[in-house]
């Protein structure tokens, strides 16, 4: 009896005398199938959502820091281990906002080799995007792009205009109590 | 005895009169038919940048990246990087393209409908002497195999990836894209 696998998503392959001897027994064959390949196919289809502890950080210091607002980091981890991710921040608060350029972390590290990864400074890969609001100035608020910082960690560009094309504390507006940002992130990990 | 196929997959249907042995050949070719489905494939690829009136050339050092990898069936990721380099680079004119590495689907192309091409992206446009200047960009399919960028309101030299904006490209200018398309 012999149980082979498919290269892409380990799906089981029975051959004759396993199939014979799971059909002999009604409940183990039952078993067998929600604990192998329905279990793989069902992963495929929903892949489950974890949450992560986004670390906010800055180029100086002090970093900033949320206050008694909201950070948090949703992500899902899709086949090859491409993740798919969130980050929502609202500053509360007793806020501080850092020093220079703000970095978000990510749930797992960047894998070089699976992106255009370019060795000049201040050119990493584009990994997704972002909203800012100023919650006292819609026109003050606007869309973002996330670059990739370091291996594990983002930054965020600003539309023209600003004076810093990497978001921090008065870039690309002074940023406030009850002030918040949207990330929207895709990359493969190395995991 | 018998056997039906399904209509997208050509999965194999046993009927309650096939017989047991056959299942296991019959189960083989479905798990495999259904694991070549969600194979992965990522390598690299070389864009080709276009002006309508005129094609852009990188100058000395310069170079342009492309890589993509197969997210999910028929879901393709693409991320591109241009360095314009230095000595010797021409800007070219008018709106710029970059070709797909493969066909997207019809549903999301501007050659389907003049006024549609989705937005499937997002660009990072960086001039190397004015951070000011620099921006983000909307990528937007324009044909079946080419993509283009769309700028936001009030951005320098209107509202379409161009050689004379969001800013004038020059020497050591960097561009960082990426999209998610529909393949054909």
């Amino acid at each position: 009896m012999t149980v082979t696998t498919t290269t892409n998503l380990g799906l089981e392959i029975p051959d004759n005398a396993e199939i014979a001897r799971l059909w002999a027994d009604e409940e183990e064959t039952e078993d067998w199938w929600k604990n192998n390949n329905d279990k793989i196919v069902e992963a495929i289809k929903a892949p489950a959502l974890q949450t992560y502890d986004v670390i906010f950080s800055s180029l100086g210091t002090p970093h900033p820091d949320v206050g008694s607002g909201i950070l948090e980091g949703v992500y899902r981890l899709l086949p090859n281990n491409w993740v798919q991710g969130w980050v929502f921040a609202q500053f509360g608060s007793g806020s501080n906002f850092g020093s220079s350029n703000w970095r978000v972390s990510l749930p797992f590290n960047y894998l070089n080799s699976s992106h255009v990864h370019s060795s000049l400074a201040g050119f990493g890969s584009c990994l997704g995007s972002a909203t800012l609001r100023d919650n006292s100035s819609e026109s003050n608020s606007q869309t973002a792009a996330i670059q990739l910082a370091s291996t594990n960690t983002i930054l965020l560009t600003t539309e023209q205009g600003s004076a810093s094309r990497v978001v921090q504390d008065s870039y690309p507006f002074t940023w406030a109590s009850d002030d918040r940002f949207h990330l929207s992130f895709l990359y493969r990990a190395d995991v | 005895m018998g056997t039906t196929t399904t209509p997208n997959l050509s999965l194999i249907k046993p009927d309650l009169s096939e017989p047991i042995p056959n299942w296991a050949t019959q189960n083989e070719s479905n798990c495999d038919t259904i694991d070549a489905f969600f194979s992965y494939t990522e390598t690299d690829y070389s864009p080709t940048w276009t002006g309508t009136g005129g094609n852009p050339s990188l100058g000395s050092g310069g170079s342009i990246s492309g890589r993509w990898a197969s997210l999910w069936p028929k879901l393709i990721r693409v991320e591109i990087q241009i360095d314009c380099g230095g000595a010797g680079f021409d800007a070219g004119s008018g709106v710029y393209e970059l070709t797909t590495p493969s066909t997207m689907n019809a549903v999301m192309d501007a050659s389907e409908s003049a006024v549609r091409g989705f937005i499937i992206g997002t660009a990072i446009c960086i001039d190397i002497n004015s951070n000011s200047n620099s921006c983000t960009m909307a990528v937007r399919a324009r044909s079946s195999t080419t993509i283009g960028g769309i700028l936001e309101l009030g951005a320098t030299g209107g509202s379409t990836w161009g050689n004379s904006s969001p800013f004038s490209w020059a020497q050591d200018d960097r561009i960082s894209l990426y999209f998610v398309y529909l393949e054909a």
